[in-house]
């Protein structure tokens, strides 16, 4: 841990009338970083966001904040502040009244709260709305009282449970950007819960994808989405077609795969990847957006070839989704591509034999596959 | 259309058979005569009777320091039971405990009584008004629960106290900022449904009242054994319209509740 890490926890168990939420989560976040904590719903994301607000106590594991170990502090001793799924707004309060809330707590100098205040709320550009009560602003202006209130005191981090879960689509996106700027100028740490990936993938410096109480991965975007540890992420993360394989004996810094029996593949490891022995199986992902598909042995130079059939295309909009027939052990078991543009979006060739192409490096290989 | 006929008409029958023996009794408190049957022609005397019935003032004033000792205990009580039955982590039976808060309301009365008044006498409690109160208390139990609970359960939902605490407030500056403004609406009219129950209150006063102590309800009843007098015709219309008024003050309160928790939209 270098001194640049501000919280770091683990390994977090928790379970509620015996059933396991938290196994062994483990993570840390560095000073001014925004980490995501993606995942399903019911996979213990928020309960690990509650356990470092300090509402819920951790069965095992601890908490520890700039080093202090925080973990058996009430949330009002911590230097941290949540902005909750609902906002939580006291509704018997103004707008002003709410976001000075935790300043008049501290009895700090009038003087200094009204300044304060006012700083937080031109912040989230809610300045002339210090009178309004709160039941009569709309989601989103809730949703800035609610940030304003969380950021006025300047903690050193914020944890936010999916604050924009309750806007549309298109509020959304423009608070993602918003939400982005505002922790970058404030330099706080962010501690951001969320099931959307894109949500995760556009804001994050971080990401920690969990899965069923565990975490399953945590890297940058690009390393999330460029080389997936375990099937669960490759899906969960852009999509992806998910196969099994056997190892075979291969040269060093290669694998050798036997995908579902059929095809043969020969691709690189990345730096320190390591294969489970020959003989055993693992699973591999392909990207639908990394398959390309062509009509004729026109490939390009160093791709891997699968011969297949076309068996249906559905038509998005700004891309097209092929569904091709691979492997003739298990016809149902469709590779997915995607390709941009409108040039497959005939339904004329469907049946036809086509060569989808996946370049080696694009072959990500998972955990290994236990099933048989 | 004839169908609408039929209703209209079966509402005002209801309506009748609820509201016209009351419209009957306060006529008739108006009426100039000793007598109910006859109208003899406008008068107030039987309200400036009333006025000046030092008993009937007497057991006016103990029944509503009984109603406001009465609700003041079951708002207190109500309230703590409440805050057990929503803020607590799930104990065990926590259903149960909360069924057993809102019993009072379904017990027969001559149950309560009997039973508080055999309790009283073999703890060797005197049957004084401060017993009264309690028992007053327990049958007003229920509204007060029933009030506070609903209001702390929405709110906590709403992860509020959360909120204030994550903000840095303790246990108990989050109730006293927090939790007890915004509840307030709800424990006034659980107060005001208490107050009312305890006035109107007759069966378990009776049990317990015994010695001396002569609550509106009994003092009427005491009067009626020398007929329906056009006397307590004016009293019960006074009592009625206290209620109403009452019933009123709680409506205008419940719908002055905020409407939103800070919820999303």
């Amino acid at each position: 841990m270098s001194d640049e890490t501000l919280l770091e926890i683990g390994p977090l168990t928790k379970s509620f009338g015996g059933s396991v939420v938290l196994r062994d989560v483990s993570l840390f976040v560095r000073k001014g970083e925004f980490m995501t904590l993606l995942g399903p719903s019911g996979c213990g994301k928020t309960t690990t966001l509650r356990i470092i607000a300090g509402f819920e106590a951790p069965d095992s594991g601890r908490v520890k904040l700039s080093g202090f170990d925080v973990t058996d502090q009430p949330p009002y001793e911590r230097d941290v502040h949540t902005v909750f799924q609902h906002y939580a707004l006291f509704p018997h309060l103004d707008v002003a009244e709410n976001v000075a809330f935790g300043l008049r707590l501290r009895k700090a100098p009038e003087a200094e709260i009204a300044r304060r205040t006012a700083e937080a709320l031109q912040l989230v550009k809610l300045s002339g709305f210090e009178g309004r009560r709160t039941a009569s602003l709309s989601g989103g202006q809730m949703q800035r009282v609610a940030l304003a209130r969380a950021i006025v005191g300047r903690p050193a981090l914020l944890l936010l449970d999916e604050p924009l879960g309750a806007l549309d689509l298109k509020l959304r996106k423009s608070m993602q950007l918003e939400l982005k700027n505002l922790q970058k100028r404030l330099g706080i740490a962010f501690v951001y819960v969320t099931h959307d990936q894109e949500e995760a993938m556009t804001m994050s410096d971080r990401i920690a994808v969990f899965n069923q109480g565990r975490v399953e991965q945590i890297g940058t975007p690009g390393e999330i989405y460029e080389s997936p540890k375990t099937s669960f992420v490759a899906d969960f993360i852009g999509g992806a077609n998910i196969f099994s394989a056997r190892v075979l004996p291969a040269a060093a810094g290669r694998a050798h795969l036997m995908l579902e029996d059929e095809f043969e593949l020969d691709v690189p490891l990345d730096v320190g990847e390591r294969l489970p022995l020959p003989g055993k199986r693992v699973r591999v992902a392909i990207r639908p957006e990394r398959v390309k598909v062509y009509y004729k042995d026109e490939l390009p130079f160093g791709a891997l070839r699968l011969a297949a059939t076309l068996k249906d295309t559905v038509f998005l909009g700004d891309a097209c989704q092929i569904y091709l027939e691979l492997f003739k052990k298990s016809p149902g078991r469709m590779l997915t591509a995607v390709a941009g543009g409108d040039r497959y979006a005939v339904h004329d060739d469907i049946g036809v034999p086509v060569i989808a192409a996946v370049q080696p490096e694009d072959v990500y290989i998972l955990e290994p596959d236990d099933d048989d | 259309m004839r169908h609408g006929r039929l209703l209209s008409l079966y509402c005002m029958a209801l309506y009748a058979f609820l509201y016209l023996p009351l419209g009957v009794m306060a006529v008739f408190s108006f009426n100039d005569a000793h007598r109910n049957v006859v109208w003899r022609g406008f008068t107030f005397k039987w309200y400036q009777l009333l006025f000046h019935d030092a008993e009937l003032l007497g057991a006016l004033l103990t029944s509503l320091e009984l109603a406001a000792a009465a609700a003041a205990i079951a708002a207190v009580l109500g309230l703590l039971a409440s805050y057990a039955l929503t803020r607590h982590r799930p104990f065990k039976s926590r259903e149960g405990y909360g069924a057993l808060l809102d019993a009072p309301l379904m017990m027969p009365e001559v149950a309560l009584g009997v039973g508080l008044l055999s309790f009283l006498v073999r703890a060797g409690y005197e049957l004084d008004f401060g017993a009264l109160a309690c028992a007053h208390a327990l049958i007003c139990l229920p509204y007060t629960v029933g009030a506070a609970r609903a209001r702390l359960k929405s709110m906590g939902e709403s992860h509020l106290e959360e909120a204030a605490m994550d903000l840095g407030a303790t246990e108990l500056t989050a109730f006293l900022k927090v939790t007890l403004p915004l509840a307030m609406p709800a424990i006034v009219s659980g107060c005001l449904l208490a107050f009312t129950v305890s006035f109107e209150d007759f069966v378990t006063s009776f049990f317990l009242a015994g010695i001396g102590i002569v609550t509106m309800p009994i003092k009427v009843y005491s009067m009626m054994k020398f007929g329906v007098t056009p006397e307590i015709n004016a009293l019960s219309v006074l009592l009625l319209v206290a209620t109403f008024g009452l019933l009123a003050l709680n409506a205008a309160l419940a719908s002055s509740r905020p409407r939103r928790d800070g919820c999303g939209p």
